[in-house]
């Protein structure tokens, strides 16, 4: 065993830290408000390298794996600057993109969205298809041509107005024509300029910098050079981004959930109500030092399920339980911030309570609580499937 | 970082399995009952070499660290049989004479220890001085080189089966020393000397182990009784606090998993309605939570029992978050278990119930949940001290 950071994953976790210098929280927030992407910082991290993270050098990326791109991520989520386009592009689509594509579409693809020039989002969610993917309906129909048309809807896709391209997951073969419910799914990687494609934003009630969406996908006309990996194949390779997008989640909340705690042993430090700073009240501190555990404990559940993944190891159960445990604690967190703050918790100007509907979100998103209960309870202990 | 457990690391985790073929769960329930240590299980744990665990080969030890001995009480406490003696003597008192004894103790005390021939107790606590060890009164007077000790220890483990006890002592009274931490010194004790009496205390909570409050009325010692330096106590004594912290933990760990095995093995049998009651997300998802603070915790005590080995300054850090979070985890475990058995969860014959006083006496010993918050709140996360 070894539990230390190499030197460069020091730096990289620390990345957070210095960018936030130059694009602090308060742009971040201010973005947020205006539910404006924050394509300043966007760029930054480009231009310092890290949006290709788990990209190899020849195209553009750093060449390095999960464990940096979770270290990344909670390093800027530690400074209250956490990118959610760093889930759906960097870890889910440039990833899959990197080992799934072919010699050419990485060509085309991977070095300008390691330099952060064109942005990718990621679309599987349908409006009667959320949890059980099985279901979904989108279907990419075949042409005599050999071309496909693309149909259906997508929904919660996270930032399809910055987007340059969207990874669709389609069916090319009806569910009721495979042998496999897991057959018959591909993935196609499709310009949002193309003809046939309409976007909705849904409002939702947490400032992010980045918007929801619901994709209307009518006849898109999309070829064979658009398919990533093998037709009909989809599943296999959608199945490597799921526990990357736990373990990235769980990277996020675990930041969030200390940037809240920093901040609460700065106020409960100073702020003085009877004798000396409440800080000293156990009914103060016990609660931040129990988030503060909560919070370490589903960190470095991350670490061990991103080192899996690298190694080529199985990591569903240790990254399905640091997703559930990084949202309890961030939640936690952010609470008990809340709480130490007193009123101040609520204002504009701490912006502590702000931080709890991201914080509360990644209880739901991108997988829900009870699903991975019921993945640890199914798969990790062998109880019986209960849905 | 590496998460994975080297070829004799796994084996020594794999050890419990083995041993509880010999010596199972139902014998040591017996033993607890009739609250009677258990000889033989201890006896056959030194002939295969693992008492001394971390002794020196040389010394008739394993020459291993804290993670090989955290493996080993897990592994144990994953089937059921956890031994608290390995606690008090081979990780806190045999590792402390093995790291600052002189030759000549090492040689006259470790050999039978490491085989189970000679049994140690450690005894620091006292009826004032719980968690705040500088209150200790407990003296022993110097006069020509030879010491006098007097005082009263209390809550000790096994000081019945014990030859030995490792006793902590004022040399110097509080008043005459510059810094607290000053004046104390460790001695070795002969349970057979003059002056040594001890008394049953009766507890809730039946163990093999039992619980003892020791007299010491003018017990004569000399220059080779004591362990270290004369007046230097203390700082052996941090020594052994955190692996005290991380293995316990470990025991909770290995109940809580030993727990949550019996509740799959159960709801997955047992039909009420239709189809086994694991099926039921109610009953489910409690021991997927419960599950997954067990993982998180004992993943902290590996990172703890790392960082002890390595002299790393996450030490105690890890080492606190562990301890207070493992017991959670178990409690959480062993009533989510009972919950799943319903009323058999309460008979003798399932066992279930009969695992929460154990599991209850980790919330508050060897040290309580309170001052461990403490610690993080203050040491970790730099809030002012609270008491």
């Amino acid at each position: 065993m070894n539990f230390e950071l190499t030197q460069e994953q020091q730096m990289i976790y620390e990345y957070g830290e210095n960018v936030s210098k130059i694009w602090t929280r308060e742009y971040w927030r201010e973005k947020a408000e205006k539910r404006e992407f924050t394509t300043e910082l966007w760029e930054q991290v480009g231009s310092d390298g890290f949006l290709g993270m788990m990209v190899p050098e020849e195209y553009g990326g750093a060449g390095l794996g999960m464990t940096e791109q979770l270290l990344l991520m909670e390093g800027m989520a530690n400074v209250g600057i956490p990118l959610l386009m760093m889930v759906v592009g960097p870890t889910m689509t440039l990833s899959a993109l990197a080992s799934h594509g072919s010699e050419e579409q990485k060509r085309e693809f991977l070095p300008d969205g390691c330099s952060g020039k064109r942005i990718y989002c990621f679309a599987i969610t349908e409006p009667n298809a959320g949890t059980n993917t099985m279901k979904a309906t989108t279907v990419a129909k075949k042409k005599p041509d050999g071309r496909y048309s693309l149909s259906g809807t997508k929904t919660f896709i996270t930032g399809v107005d910055v987007a340059d391209y969207v990874f669709v997951v389609a069916r090319t073969t009806p569910h009721d024509q495979v042998k496999r419910k897991t057959d018959g799914f591909s993935l196609f990687l499709v310009d949002l300029k193309k003809k046939g494609i309409e976007k909705h934003p849904i409002d939702i009630s947490i400032c992010l910098p980045e918007m929801q969406f619901t994709l209307f996908l009518d006849e898109v006309d999309v070829g064979p050079e658009d398919i990533i990996g093998e037709e009909g194949k989809g599943f296999e390779i959608l199945f490597d981004s799921l526990n990357p997008e736990r373990i990235i989640a769980a990277g996020m909340t675990s930041g969030i959930g200390r940037y809240a705690l920093g901040k609460a042993v700065d106020y409960a430090s100073e702020r003085v109500v009877f004798d000396g700073p409440i800080g000293a009240y156990q009914g103060v501190q016990h609660p931040l030092a129990m988030a503060k555990t909560e919070v370490e404990l589903a960190s470095l559940m991350a670490r061990k399920a991103a080192w899996q993944f690298d190694q080529g190891l199985p990591a569903g159960e240790a990254a399905n339980m640091a997703k559930y445990a990084a949202a309890e604690a961030g939640i936690h967190a952010v609470d008990a911030a809340v709480q130490a703050h007193g009123g101040n918790g609520f204002t504009k100007e701490y912006g502590i309570f702000d931080l709890y509907p991201i914080a509360r979100l990644t209880r739901t998103a991108p997988i829900n609580r009870e699903i991975i209960l019921s993945y640890i309870g199914e798969h990790v202990m062998g109880l019986p499937r209960s849905y | 970082m590496n998460f994975e457990l080297n070829d004799e690391q796994q084996m020594i985790y794999e050890y419990g399995k083995n041993l509880s073929q010999k010596y199972d769960r139902k014998q040591w329930v017996e033993h607890a009952d009739r609250k009677e240590f258990t000889v033989d299980m201890w006896k056959q744990v030194g002939q295969d070499g693992f008492l001394g665990m971390m002794v020196d080969e040389k010394y008739g030890g394993a020459g291993q660290g804290m993670q090989e001995m955290a493996l080993l009480m897990e592994g144990m406490a994953n089937e059921g049989i956890p031994l608290l003696m390995l606690v008090v003597g081979p990780t806190m008192s045999l590792s402390h004479i093995s790291a600052h004894g002189t030759e000549e103790q090492k040689q006259f005390y470790l050999p039978d220890a490491c085989k189970g021939e000679k049994i140690f107790c450690f005894a620091i606590t006292e009826p004032n001085a719980g968690s705040n060890t500088m209150k200790i009164t407990t003296v022993a007077k110097e006069k020509a080189g030879k010491f006098t000790l007097n005082g009263t220890k209390t809550f000790i483990s096994g000081a019945d089966v014990a030859d030995y006890a490792l006793v902590v002592a004022r040399t110097t009274p509080h008043d005459q020393v510059e810094r607290k931490t000053d004046g104390f010194t460790l001695f070795i004790v002969d349970m057979k000397a003059k002056g040594v009496e001890k008394h049953l205390i009766p507890v809730s909570v039946n163990m093999p182990d039992t619980q003892w409050t020791l007299f010491f009325d003018d017990v004569e010692l000399g220059p080779e009784n004591v362990i270290g330096e004369v007046g230097k106590g203390f700082e052996l004594l941090f020594d052994s606090l955190n692996p005290e912290r991380i293995i316990v933990a470990t025991m909770c760990t290995g109940l809580g998993r030993y727990a949550l095995d019996k509740a799959v093995a159960y709801a997955s049998e047992r039909v009420v309605f239709d189809g086994p009651i694991g099926a039921y997300q109610g009953v489910q998802h409690p021991l997927a939570m419960a599950k997954t603070e067990v993982e998180l915790a004992s993943l902290m005590a590996r990172k703890a029992a790392w960082c002890f080995d390595n002299k790393h300054a996450d030490e105690g850090e890890a080492a606190n978050m562990a301890k207070y979070a493992a017991a959670e985890a178990a409690i959480h475990a062993v009533d989510a278990s009972v919950q799943a058995h319903g009323g058999n969860g309460f008979t003798k014959e399932y066992g279930i119930f009969d695992l929460y006083p154990v599991v209850r006496l980790m919330r508050t010993a060897p040290l309580n949940r309170e001052i461990i918050l403490s610690y993080i709140g203050q040491h970790v996360m730099g809030l002012p001290r609270s008491y």
